[in-house]
């Protein structure tokens, strides 16, 4: 019969020789924990930026990136750049964005980190699509999707097929919207992804006329951002959400789905959002008759400071 | 027989020894008080007269007494008689007596006595030896003081003063048409404003402007009596204020102590926290050694990612 306690008791020895090598071979390494460090503080920054603490958010970058260039860590450095840029593409202000975007990219250019640098070319196309000029976004998605190509990385090309599809989408090109959508499905493999790629496609659906798909998608879209508490593409989605009752007639829906894009673009401290729900609101309930009072919008979406 | 004293004659012995003993104490005491005993340095003084000085008449330096005179007497050097003051020093004043000082006598204003004040000398001249001559400054008289000031050239000035005098009361009695010519132009202005005529005469004499006057300060107490009421009523606001003012103040003293607090607080506070980032880098460090080992690597729960943040359009503005 087999004997459970001197088998335990080889076990337990076994597992502490394993732990003392673990631990002898665990070395000093000062330049490590510094990269740990810069991460550290950037993921800070990360869930800060997520939150719309824009400004918070931007101070923990910056310390960031002064500790990458204060021990030479290029990428650390490239990764801060970028980040900067996004929060200058937050509030808009789109030259910075620009800049910041272009210095990331060419430090990324310089180590051959190409997944990077197709992230920043990516953010380069939305600074440009969002300053008016879809030539110049159009063009940087073409780079982009070079540099994801070269990277080998499923998930950042099919990062930049999705934004090829939203491209498409603005510019009512539906056909070419649903080509990058069918290239981008068996990429989409992060929460991420697949939360845009649901977004795209209920814009698709709506936008033939096929609500009940379209339903369908942003419910998915919604229900994916939620996992990972994708506050500004969750509030995209109820909105969408909102936009798809209103055409199916349902403004008791609307107005739900409205109000609540409407809270959380003003907990994003999105002030600019908040007129284009407020705007809805008052449509829906006009049309619907449903006799809400508006007070409460219209307070938190007059300009001012927040 | 037994000899010797009787118990009486013992405790009368013994009363007289104490007695005496208390005696010896109390003349010590008193001597030591008086001085008697201190060390003192003579010198002497050689004035033209006694200033009614006098045995026992104080000496002074800067105002404080530092001895005495003790005798004085009349004595003729160079044939010429002179008053001698023997006076008696602290020795430890001997030091600021020196061949500078000057004694001087010095009357009191009212009341007191003169005493002999002593000028400190500078220590670059010798000191006195004992039973030295200290040079000496002699008193003025009154006669002396008025000789000083009746000189010859006073008594010139006054002279001068009083020709100029009778030559402007001269001059007086030339121009005597025309001051008189000058007291009737006067008059006939005078006479001008009593009649009304003229600015002035206007402004003086008509009633009119008197009347407008008198009218302006009817307003005035007028205006003066609703002041005063005014004033009535601000009283129990300003008494109100006082209140007020006080309860701001009962309520400013707990936020003071706070705020005292919270800077003695502060002042702490960097140790602290450089001992809580101490702390916490070296929970780190021992997290990172544990997390490090294979074991503990496998199980550990896998944290998050830094990376490139994409900003899709979609959550864009």
């Amino acid at each position: 019969m087999w004997p459970p306690a001197p088998s335990l008791s080889r076990w337990a020895w076994l597992g502490l020789a394993a732990c003392l090598v673990g631990g002898c071979a665990a070395k000093v390494d000062p330049f490590g924990q510094q990269v740990q460090r810069i991460q550290e503080i950037s993921i800070q920054g990360e869930q800060l930026f997520s939150r719309g603490e824009l400004e918070r958010a931007s101070r923990n970058f910056n310390r960031a990136l002064v500790l990458s260039r204060s021990v030479d860590y290029p990428q650390g450095a490239a990764q801060q750049l970028n980040n900067l840029g996004a929060v200058a593409l937050e509030e808009e202000d789109y030259p910075k964005a620009r800049d910041l975007f272009a210095q990331a990219y060419n430090l990324n250019l310089d180590g051959q980190h190409w997944e990077a640098a197709s992230i920043n070319q990516a953010n380069l196309a939305t600074a440009a699509q969002k300053a008016g000029n879809p030539e110049e976004a159009s063009r940087r998605l073409l780079a982009a999707q070079d540099a994801a190509q070269r990277s080998r990385s499923s998930p950042a090309l099919g990062r930049v097929y999705l934004q090829w599809a939203g491209f498409h989408l603005d510019h009512h090109d539906l056909a070419a919207a649903q080509d990058f959508l069918t290239r981008a499905h068996p990429l989409a493999t992060t929460p991420e992804l697949k939360g845009a790629l649901f977004h795209h496609q209920g814009r698709l659906s709506l936008a033939r006329g096929d609500t009940d798909q379209a339903l369908a998608r942003f419910s998915a879209a919604l229900e994916t951002d939620r996992s990972i508490l994708a506050r500004a593409a969750m509030a995209g989605d109820l909105f969408a959400l909102g936009e798809v009752f209103q055409a199916r007639g349902d403004p008791e829906q609307a107005w739900d789905y409205y109000v609540r894009a409407f809270d959380v673009y003003a907990g994003l401290g999105r002030k600019s959002q908040l007129p284009r729900c407020l705007k809805r609101l008052q449509e829906v309930n006009r049309t619907g008759g449903l006799g809400h009072s508006l007070k409460r919008f219209e307070k938190l979406a007059q300009p001012g400071p927040s | 027989m037994e000899e010797g004293f009787t118990r009486k004659e013992q405790l009368v012995g013994a009363f007289l020894l104490v007695l005496l003993i208390f005696t010896m104490v109390t003349l010590l005491v008193i001597a030591q008080g008086k001085g008697w005993f201190q060390p003192q340095n003579t010198y002497l003084v050689k004035l033209k007269q006694g200033y009614n000085l006098r045995q026992g008449s104080l000496v002074k330096m800067f105002n404080a007494e530092i001895g005495k005179v003790s005798a004085m007497g009349i004595t003729q050097t160079l044939g010429r008689p002179q008053v001698e003051v023997t006076i008696k020093v602290a020795k430890e004043y001997a030091d600021l007596i020196r061949q500078d000082s000057v004694a001087e006598v010095v009357s009191p204003t009212l009341i007191g006595s003169e005493y002999l004040e002593i000028s400190p000398g500078s220590s670059g001249y010798p000191k006195i030896e004992p039973y030295g001559a200290i040079p000496s400054r002699e008193r003025k008289s009154v006669t002396e003081y008025l000789a000083e000031i009746v000189t010859q050239e006073t008594v010139q000035k006054v002279k001068l003063t009083v020709d100029n005098v009778a030559q402007l009361s001269e001059q007086l009695k030339n121009d005597e048409k025309a001051i008189l010519e000058a007291v009737n132009r006067v008059n006939q202005v005078l006479a001008s404003l009593t009649e009304g005529r003229g600015t002035m005469g206007m402004l003086l004499m008509q009633k009119d402007l008197y009347a407008r006057l008198m009218t302006g300060l009817d307003h005035l107490d007028k205006f003066l009596v609703e002041a005063k009421g005014l004033l009535v009523d601000f009283r129990p606001m300003a008494v109100d204020l006082q209140g007020f003012t006080k309860a701001i103040n009962q309520e400013i003293e707990p936020l003071r102590a706070i705020v005292r607090n919270i800077k003695s607080g502060s002042e702490e506070l960097p140790d602290l926290m450089e001992a809580a980032t101490d702390t916490a880098r070296s929970a780190k460090e021992t997290m990172d050694a544990i997390k490090a080992n294979p074991l503990i690597r496998l199980t550990a729960p896998k944290g998050a990612k830094s990376q490139s943040i994409h900003v899709a359009p979609r959550t864009l503005p």
